[in-house]
This record gives C-alpha cells, sequence and structure tokens, in this order.
C-alpha cells in the first residue's frame, strides 16, 4: 500500500507539472517537427522515386521518432535527479519511508506512458504529412517500448550519478544525444555487436512492427529473450552506477549542494 | 524521560583530493522525548553537518547516531521512520506546485494515501495560518510564507522527530517571532521532539529547553538554557574605580576570582570579575579597602545568552563570529 500510494504521488506530480507547463511540451513538440521535415523534404528531394531510399525514409521517420522518445527517456531521469538535487528536494525524496529507487522507478514507468503517448503523436503527424503509410499497431509497439525503454534508463541512471559528483552534466547530455542518433540509426545487420548497445534492439523489433507490419507473435522467444536481458542488464548496470555513484555523494554531502 | 535520539562520538571528516576538512569532532548529546533542542553555534561550525548526519544524508566516519535506538548507519530506513527534517532554506518543496500539492505529494511518497492525511492537513493550514495561500504556487510566497509551508509539510507525516537547520535564517522580525511561537506550541501541542540549529542565541533563548553550543565541530558548553543563563549570570560584576591596582591586590584577586579582566580609561578605570559564588565578593571588598583605589560603582552585569555565547566563543579561541 505504501509503495502504491507514493506511486500515485509521482503520478499526480507528474501530472501537475504536465499540465502547468503543457506549453513548452508543445512548442518543444512543434521545433521537433518542423525539423523533421526540413530533412525529410532534403531527403526526399535527393532521391525521387528511389525505391530503396523511400524504403530507408520509413526508417528515417520511424529513427526520428524513437530518438525523441530516447531522449526524453534517459535525459529525463538525468535531469531530474540533478534538478531535484540542485532545488534541495532530492534530500527530501532520500528521507521517505519507501526506496529512492522505488520512486525513480515509478516516475521512469509514468514518463513511459507520457513519452509514448507523445510518441505516438509525433507518428501520426509525421505519417500525415509525408503520405507514407506504416502499421500503426500501437499497442504492440507500446509493449515492445516498455520493455526496451528500461535499457535507456540505466543509462540514465548512470549520467545521474555522474552528474551528482560532477556537476557539470548538461555537456555530458549533450554529447549521449548524438551516441544516441547513432543508436536510432546505425543498423545491426551491418554491424552486429551494435545489437548490444542498449535499446537496439527494441528498437529493430519496432522498426519490425511499424514498417514489416510484425505483431507481437511474430517475434520468436529469443527476440523477446534478448530484449528483456538488454533491458535488465542496462537497468542493473544503471542502478549499480547510482549505487556507486551514491555512497560518494553521500560520504561528500553533494546530495543537496549544488 | 526517554532519549529518542542519542548522538555519540559523532565525527564527519570531508575529503577530496588533499582536502581535509574536519567537520564535527567528537560530538555526544542526547535529546529526550518532546523537548526543543538548540544547537547553537557560528557559521561554519558544523551544525549543517551534525543534522545530515542524523537524517542519514551524511555518512559520518566515526561514533553513531541512534534514533529511537537505530543506528542511522546499519539501521537507516527503521531510523527514518521517526525523522522528518527542514533544511537549511526551506528547500524541501517544490515551489512550482502549490501549497496543497507539495503537501498532497510528500505525505504520498511517504506512502500515506490523501485521505488519511485530510485531516491532519487541515489542522495544520489552519495552525500555520496558510488556508487563504493552500492554492498558491510556493514560489510566489513571501520567505517567511516558504519556511512556514517547509515546515508544515515537515510536520504533515506525523513522526516523532523534527530537525530543523536555521528555522529562522532570513525571515525578518516579527516573522522570526512567529516562526518561535509556532515552534513552541508545535512541541507542547503535538508533544514533537524538536531538534533545531541555529546561529542566533535569541532563538534558542525563547525556544529551546536545552541546548550544546558548538565551535569549530566541538561542543563548546552543554546545558539547559536557563543553567546557562543562571550559572553565567550570577557573578559578573562590573567595578568602576579610580587609580591605580598594584601587584598585592591584583595577586589577592586573581586567587579568588575565576577571571579578571581590566579596562583602563581616562578618568577612570573597569575590571570585570567573574566570582565562583556572589559571596565571594565581600572578601574582593576587603581588599579593595586595603589598596589605594576609590571605588565608584559596582554594577551586577546580567547576560543574555548571547554574551554567554560570545564569551564562550572567544574562550575557544575563535576570532571572526560571523
Ligand atoms: N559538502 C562539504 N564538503 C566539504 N566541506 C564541507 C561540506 N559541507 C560543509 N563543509 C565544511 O564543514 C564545516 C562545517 O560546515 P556546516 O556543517 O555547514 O556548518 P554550519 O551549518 O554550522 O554553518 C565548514 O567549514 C564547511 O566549509
Ligand atoms: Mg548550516
Amino acid at each position: 500500500m505504501k509503495y502504491f500510494n507514493s506511486f500515485i504521488a509521482v503520478c499526480k506530480k507528474e501530472w501537475i507539472e504536465l499540465k502547468r507547463y503543457w506549453f513548452n511540451t508543445v512548442v518543444g513538440l512543434c521545433m521537433f517537427l518542423l525539423m523533421f521535415m526540413a530533412l525529410f523534404s532534403g531527403a526526399k528531394s535527393i532521391g525521387q522515386n528511389n525505391f530503396s531510399l523511400m524504403d530507408s525514409l520509413e526508417g528515417f521517420l520511424i529513427g526520428y521518432a524513437l530518438w525523441f522518445l530516447a531522449m526524453g527517456a534517459f535525459a529525463d531521469t538525468a535531469h531530474a535527479i540533478i534538478d531535484e538535487s540542485r532545488k534541495g528536494t532530492l534530500e527530501q525524496l532520500y528521507m521517505t519511508d519507501v526506496p529512492f529507487t522505488w520512486l525513480l522507478i515509478s516516475k521512469n514507468m509514468i514518463s513511459t506512458i507520457i513519452y509514448s503517448i507523445i510518441f505516438v503523436v509525433i507518428i501520426l503527424i509525421q505519417t500525415k504529412v509525408t503520405g507514407i503509410t506504416l502499421n500503426l499497431d500501437f499497442i504492440s509497439v507500446f509493449i515492445t517500448l516498455f520493455i526496451g525503454l528500461f535499457s535507456l534508463y540505466g543509462i540514465g541512471l548512470i549520467l545521474a550519478g555522474l552528474g551528482l559528483i560532477f556537476k557539470k552534466i548538461q555537456n555530458l547530455l549533450g554529447v549521449t544525444q548524438f551516441i544516441l542518433v547513432g543508436i536510432m540509426i546505425v543498423s545491426p545487420t551491418s554491424l552486429p555487436f551494435v545489437r548490444l548497445l542498449p535499446f537496439v534492439e527494441g528498437r529493430e523489433m519496432i522498426m519490425d512492427i511499424m514498417r514489416n507490419g510484425y505483431s507481437l507473435w511474430d517475434f520468436s522467444i529469443y527476440n523477446w529473450l534478448f530484449l528483456l536481458a538488454n533491458s535488465i542488464f542496462y537497468l542493473v548496470v544503471g542502478i549499480y552506477g547510482y549505487k556507486i555513484a551514491e555512497m560518494q555523494v553521500l560520504k561528500r554531502g553533494m546530495l543537496g549542494q549544488y | 524521560m526517554k532519549e529518542i535520539l542519542q548522538i555519540s562520538n559523532l565525527e564527519k571528516v570531508y575529503s577530496n583530493g588533499s582536502f581535509v576538512k574536519k567537520a564535527v569532532d567528537n560530538i555526544s548529546f542526547s535529546v529526550n522525548t518532546g523537548e526543543i533542542f538548540g544547537l547553537l553555534g557560528p557559521n561554519g561550525a558544523g551544525k549543517t553537518s551534525i543534522i545530515k548526519c542524523i537524517c542519514g544524508l551524511l555518512d559520518y566516519e566515526g561514533g553513531d547516531v541512534l534514533v529511537n535506538g537505530y543506528s542511522m548507519k546499519s539501521k537507516r530506513r527503521k531510523g527514518l521512520k521517526y525523522i522528518s527534517a527542514v533544511l537549511e532554506g526551506n528547500r524541501n518543496i517544490y515551489w512550482r506546485m502549490t501549497v496543497d500539492e507539495n503537501l498532497d505529494f510528500f505525505s504520498g511518497i511517504n506512502g500515506m494515501s490523501r485521505s488519511s492525511i485530510k485531516d491532519r492537513k487541515e489542522y495544520l493550514l489552519q495552525q500555520f495560518q496558510l488556508q487563504e495561500q493552500r492554492n498558491q504556487v510556493v514560489n510566489k510566497l513571501s520567505r517567511g510564507m516558504k519556511q512556514k509551508v517547509a515546515i508544515a509539510i515537515s510536520l504533515i507525516t506525523n513522526k516523532d522527530i523534527v530537525l530543523l537547520d536555521e528555522p529562522t535564517l532570513g525571515l525578518d522580525v516579527a516573522m522570526s517571532h512567529e516562526m518561535r511561537k509556532l515552534l513552541r506550541s508545535v512541541a507542547k501541542e503535538e508533544g514533537k521532539t524538536i531538534l533545531l540549529s541555529t546561529h542566533d542565541m535569541n532563538v534558542v533563548e525563547e525556544t529551546c529547553d536545552r541546548l550544546v553550543i558548538i565551535n569549530e565541530g566541538q561542543i563548546i558548553a552543554k546545558d539547559t538554557v536557563s543553567n546557562l543563563k543562571t550559572v553565567f549570570n550570577n557573578d559578573i560584576y562590573q567595578i568602576s574605580y579610580i587609580g591605580v591596582i598594584n601587584n598585592s591586590l591584583m595577586s589577592g584577586m586573581e586567587k579568588i576570582v575565576v577571571k579578571l579582566e581590566i579596562k583602563e580609561g581616562e578618568d577612570h578605570s573597569k575590571m570585570i570579575i567573574h566570582l565562583h559564588e556572589a559571596t565571594e565578593l565581600f572578601r574582593i571588598f576587603e581588599m579593595i579597602k586595603e589598596a589605594p583605589i576609590k571605588l565608584i560603582s559596582i554594577d551586577r552585569v546580567t547576560k543574555n545568552l548571547e554574551g554567554i555565547f560570545l564569551d564562550l566563543l572567544k574562550e575557544a579561541g575563535t576570532h571572526e563570529v560571523f
């Protein structure tokens, strides 16, 4: 019950902030879509009637939307922790009856839902504008996302830990965004080890669903296990990394000091 | 009376590369259930560090903190069941949410349902006179209001011990007084144990039952507020005189007094003597009668806590107080 109540409290707070600052979200979304349109029309004019490029344009469309989602997912964790540290509320979150990690996981779950909704909006607008048709099986996409995104939360946790210690996390976040673009674009078929990177398996599966019309049952158990293993691995590494950072932070008294 | 909070031989050393700072140095004290206990000390004395060690936000290198018997080192989570805190600068609140939303959120993440805190929330809003502000975003409130909200939040979970780091810092005089009154009534009506830190002796004098005075990480005095006042007040006299104190008078007086300060002036001089007890004053009179000086006046010096505090710091060898 304790855990449920704290989960609800975190939900409500996210909702309140979303409601109060919806305008920022909308503006961000518009910018994002405008940039997409510019890039897309550029790519299209280069390769008119080129079938293989049209094929990769679909990939580009999905990859671009996923990039937005992924950026939100992992930057959110890191930003949130560092922001709370600066405001001084992180210390309070460390003093609650439920473990801090539970609050974080709650927040991640809610973020996943919010970002998934935004993802759907982006995809819908993109397909309308470009005329590209995709398999819009959002249930399958959402389930894959929900599992896959936890790998990125793991990375977010490591960044958050580093941020608490080194403070200047903004630059690091900038760099990781570009790495993320790579993850969303590089195909694992050409470089097999890429599949081991966080979220790559998830991205592949979502591509298969949206572009190739797969549904959940078309994936092998092997696919699912790999996706799950990838997420669990990075989440565990992330939590572990954060714990190491946290030990230092508690020693040096940097939890609420910026 | 139960000692709900026990701090024994606490040590905190900050180190970072070649930087090493012993911020808390062998501090021990206990706080009883239901009392208001003060940590008094100048800036940099180590008050915040002590409070953070108590609420599990800072690892300590030596000694231990027991909260209702649970060590904050090995049983942190258990200890936290009894503690809430407002750290420096009322930073435990979300400035972009309303008072109401903050209260709901903080009780929620502590595992309480909204319905279970409904009555308590109303009670606190009324007690802190925040009903009108309840739907305002905290950011828009004055400093004092924010501090009240912060303390109300620390009380919403109804834990036994409330730690307050500099609760009156940055408040104007009127607000500071209101805050002191509020703290007293909270302790009394709700039976809360309050540990507060401050560099303002008036705050301690008005609110606390007992205190420790801390300087450079060490305790330099530990007593009840009233004891500390009487001990230091009973026996300080300022004697104004004309003439020069000769050696025999000097050595005679030095045998009796605890402390002797002489301030020589143009037309007359003053000496301030600290005695073990008032009756010793008669022996001083005897000696002065024999000596070639003329008495002008004798005044008893009463000190408030502020004076005592400054004296203690002087003894401890601090030059810069604030
Ligand atoms: N996180 C920290 N890292 C290094 N030194 C610190 C840290 N926090 C406090 N100090 C130092 O420890 C001493 C005590 O600080 P503090 O506990 O904040 O005292 P107070 O609250 O009484 O002003 C000061 O000299 C301060 O500079
Ligand atoms: Mg302090």
